[in-house]
């Protein structure tokens, strides 16, 4: 009976130690994917300067396309495939970034508390 | 970079908007709320306003039919119908 209950909390002692040691090892690992794409796409918070420069050049080149509309029409034709595909990325990740925004902002993952 | 721009602007409007809406959303259920209580009490007023009405009814004058006798004496009296009735039959007779 004795060496029965041994075995039993042995083997889940060693299951245990199993699980954490897998944890720890994918928390390592998506720690360190984060860390790459974080460097790689550049994902450090801008200063007020980049913020303030890249408003002012999309509002010119709004204007600029306001102004003229024959470019904006030739610029829609000369559109590649692999463009349409980034732009594409971009705009998933603008709505990823305002959903996680919305749910900061909530305070709540899924859904509004009050209704 | 603009897109990094962009991705941290779409991140501020979402908690912007996260947080609004959510003040909102507050705000109406509590007037909701309010309203829903003061509902509550006029009902409860209404309630007993009729309960005392089955408790107290009120004696509605009978209709006295016109140019009846009248005793000045009576305590219960209603002289708006006998100053009505009197006004009554002078029209009548002066037509």
């Amino acid at each position: 009976m004795l060496s029965r209950i041994q075995n039993y909390t042995s083997g889940l002692v060693s299951k245990a130690n199993l699980l954490s040691s897998k944890a720890l090892y994918y928390g390592k690992v998506g720690a360190e994917i984060s860390k790459q794409i974080y460097l790689k796409e550049g994902l450090q918070p801008p200063t007020v300067a980049q913020f303030k420069s890249v408003y002012s050049n999309l509002y010119k080149q709004s204007l600029n396309f306001a102004l003229k509309p024959t470019e904006v029409l030739s610029c829609l034709k000369n559109i590649q495939k692999n463009e349409l595909l980034k732009y594409g990325a971009y705009g998933i990740q603008l709505i990823g970034f305002y959903s996680v925004g919305e749910i900061i902002g909530r305070r709540k993952l899924v859904g509004y508390k009050h209704h | 970079s603009t897109v990094n721009v962009l991705r941290y602007s779409a991140l501020g409007l979402g908690l912007f908007f996260g947080f609004r809406n959510d003040m909102i959303l507050k705000c109406n259920a509590k007037k909701k709320e309010e309203q829903a209580q003061y509902e509550e009490k006029l009902k409860l007023v209404e309630e007993a306003k009729k309960e005392y009405a089955k408790l107290h009814p009120v004696v509605t004058p009978k209709d006295v039919p016109a140019n009846a006798s009248f005793n000045l004496e009576d305590p219960n009296i209603d002289f708006e119908r006998v100053i009505l009735n009197a006004v009554e039959s002078l029209k009548e007779a002066s037509t």
